[in-house]
């Protein structure tokens, strides 16, 4: 285990800043996901992390001893990169081994280490073939038990499941989970699905652009994402937002959206200097029948319905704003029919400043 | 317009190794929209290639309406493929467009009107003076679709159209394609291993696993009857489970606990190793003991990033996933119900038995 501390990191490529000014302290035995799309700098930034790249300026400490300057092999990191090369002409068994023979253990070791790291990823029956008789899965699974079989106090996973079949992720996450989490290192774990954030980390930062947006525990980022930027990232489909202003009508405070829905916000201490806010609510927290009697219905047209068996995600218009909502069972609709909102799930943010104002409470 | 009749397709790419497509029977209608599914290697890019005419099959037929094509050259065809890469020239959008009409007889003012119907039709009608090559892969795609829709083919096949598409422009080019398509009404078959993209641009799916069609069938009945555990699996999110037990009387047992089948089934006679398949969203779960419900210890209650957890479940030798709304700790006891109404069962080899 070990603290991880990132101080104003930046790099370029080409003239292109790809971290700008990073800093993150990731306590001992923190398991987190560095959670951005495509192009944020994930990669760059573990990449910096275990040592491969220099960072343009900043500095690195591991358990508070400067590390920036140190080679890879001296940082003591498992590295899983999303495009996993293993040796195309050793078996399961000598890719596995291989960075154990780098370290000269003698035999009898490298032989128990393996075989144990095989058995926690069912690999026993595959050791000796060779990588192209492996199917995707296998492969990955064989490119974990390498980066795991040496001990490691920190270990940077960069998408690990993205190139696996959906089903194949399915069957593996929970796994991994269990694997990472019997090691008691400090993890990261580079995604761009908030699902996998969720569903591995304790703790998540999410990047954009090369920037931190917002590092804090899972449940309360994913609960009250306290900017429309980290919202952005906090679900697939992504949070629907939706303009709406205050006005005032016989003495009550409203947070009119779109002249259709209208919210007292008399109660909630909005700041008087701002009439423009965004609305936010998750996918699935929009519902196809009224779930309490505060439930609000609103007309909406169908653009698209997308059909996954057993769950479906559905595409609508609402007035003039296109909105997604995600169900879990399928159910064909007609062009138009109506959606509910919970006033209780609904998050509030100015438009001004993209910041979480706060959730809406039902007036009493 | 074409009906497109695959009759015992079998290929096989070197001798010696197994077949990358075996024994397909299939007939798609003419007009409708169909998918190919299945994980990576299970050969729909295989058959895909077969019916566009690139790739000759060892055994099998392949007809076009009555008229056997399976010697015809691809050009003969007159298929439209869209590839997973799209291709652009260098050129305007315009001009790529008006690409594969340059050597029609048609008069110049039919082919500019059908160009600029196209791409009306795909989204492109603001671009056309942009060089093609400077967009992003979500217009290429769609002047990649515009391409073939000028030339008015036979059949539309689509290769993984979406995999290489910007993520937050992919359901906007989904909702574009399926317009398209109910506009249209041609037969199109759409190969991916997206069980999403399938039953939504689909009305019959072929799902496909190691080079066979396991069923091809419409979006509901893959769901609710599917015809092996394979299928059961694939589709669904988790896939259904399937616990293994034995036939003993009137119960199947499952070594922890049995379940009581129902009077007057009509199963085969001698069955006794069966495979009894459950979704998860089926499964009912209770937080507290319940008569004649199954006891579960919690292995691991993960959330799903939609709203529900996803819960794992174990006895000594049976192990289950469920949906649940409300997060259930790990370690603890939950009593689990599995309604009739959506029980599937299979024999040894995983093959449904109608009962």
């Amino acid at each position: 285990m070990t603290k991880i501390e990132l101080k104003n990191i930046s790099k370029s490529f080409f003239g292109q800043k790809v971290l700008d000014n990073v800093s993150l302290t990731i306590s001992s035995g923190t398991f987190m996901s560095l959670l951005g799309p495509s192009n944020a700098g994930k990669t760059t930034l573990l990449k910096i992390i275990a040592g491969v790249i220099k960072p343009d300026s900043g500095q690195i400490f591991f358990d508070d001893v400067d590390v920036t300057d140190w080679p890879p092999q001296k940082r003591n990191v498992g590295v899983i990169f999303q495009t996993f090369a293993l040796y195309p002409n050793l078996t399961v068994y000598e890719n596995i081994a291989s960075p154990l023979r780098m370290k000269k253990l003698p035999e009898n070791e490298i032989d128990k280490k393996v075989k144990d790291q095989a058995r926690i990823l069912k690999l026993e029956q595959l050791l000796d073939k060779k990588p192209n008789e492996l199917s995707g899965g296998e492969a990955q699974r064989t490119a974990l038990a390498r980066a795991l079989v040496k001990e490691a106090s920190i270990y940077l996973l960069d998408e690990p499941l993205t190139n696996l079949d959906y089903k194949l992720r399915e069957v593996m996450s929970i796994e991994l989970k269990k694997i990472l989490q019997s090691k008691k290192s400090t993890i990261i774990y580079a995604t761009p699905s908030p699902e996998e954030a969720r569903l591995f980390s304790d703790y998540v930062a999410f990047l954009q652009n090369g920037k931190i947006l917002h590092y804090g525990s899972v449940n309360e980022s994913f609960t009250l994402p306290p900017s429309v930027e980290v919202a952005k990232l906090c679900s697939t489909p992504s949070m629907n937002l939706i303009e709406g202003h205050l006005t005032t009508k016989e003495g009550k405070l409203i947070l009119d959206i779109a002249d259709r829905l209208k919210l007292d916000v008399t109660n909630l201490n909005l700041p008087t200097d701002e009439n423009e806010y965004l609305i936010g609510i998750y996918p699935y927290n929009l519902y196809l029948y009224p779930k309490t009697q505060d439930s609000i219905g609103i007309n909406s047209e169908l653009i698209l319905q997308e059909i996954a068996g057993s769950d479906m995600t559905v595409h609508f218009k609402w007035n003039n704003a296109t909105l997604v909502a995600y169900f879990p069972f399928v159910k064909i609709l007609d062009k138009n029919f109506k959606i509910y909102i919970e006033p209780s799930d609904i998050l509030i943010y100015s438009k001004r400043t993209g910041r979480l104002v706060q959730k809406y409470k039902k007036v009493v | 317009m074409a009906k497109i009749v695959l009759e015992n397709i079998t290929h096989i790419y070197n001798k010696g190794q197994p077949p990358a497509v075996e024994d397909v029977n299939i007939t798609f209608e003419d007009k409708t929209a169909n998918a190919l599914l299945g994980p990576s290697g299970c050969g729909k890019t295989t058959l895909l290639k077969i019916i566009c005419g690139l790739l000759k099959p060892t055994k099998g037929r392949i007809y076009f309406d009555d008229k056997d094509v399976t010697d015809l050259p691809p050009e003969k065809r007159n298929i439209a493929i869209i590839f997973q890469f799209p291709v652009v020239y260098s050129m305007s959008v315009y001009d790529n467009l008006m690409f594969p009409l340059r050597n029609l007889r048609i008069p110049a003012e039919e082919k500019r009107k059908r160009v600029l119907e196209v791409a009306e039709a795909v989204g492109v009608s603001h671009l056309l003076n942009v060089n093609a090559t400077k967009l992003g892969p979500a217009d290429r795609q769609r002047i990649a679709l515009g391409r073939v829709l000028v030339r008015e083919p036979n059949a539309f096949l689509f290769d993984e159209p979406l995999s290489s598409i910007e993520p937050e422009k992919k359901s906007l080019l989904k909702s574009e394609i399926k317009r398209i398509q109910e506009k249209l009404k041609q037969t199109t078959i759409y190969v991916t291993h997206d069980q999403t993209e399938a039953l939504t641009f689909a009305e019959k799916v072929a799902v496909m696993d190691k080079g066979r069609v396991l069923q091809y069938d419409t979006i509901e009945n893959i769901y609710a009857k599917p015809k092996n555990v394979f299928v059961g699996f694939f589709i669904g999110f988790p896939g259904m489970n399937t616990l293994e037990g034995q036939i003993k009387n009137d119960i199947i047992d499952f070594m922890d606990f049995s379940f009581k089948l129902p009077k007057n089934l009509k199963l085969p006679k001698n069955l006794i190793n069966v495979k009894l398949g459950i979704r998860p969203e089926h499964i009912e779960v209770s937080m507290e003991e319940k008569k004649d419900w199954y006891c579960f210890k919690v292995i691991a209650c993960a959330p799903s990033g939609k709203g529900f957890n996803i819960i794992h479940l174990s006895t000594d030798h049976q192990v289950i996933k469920a949906r649940s709304d409300s997060f259930v700790p790990e370690g603890s006891k939950v009593w689990v119900n599995f309604p009739l109404d959506y029980i599937h069962l299979f024999d040894e080899n995983g093959n449904r038995l109608s009962w």
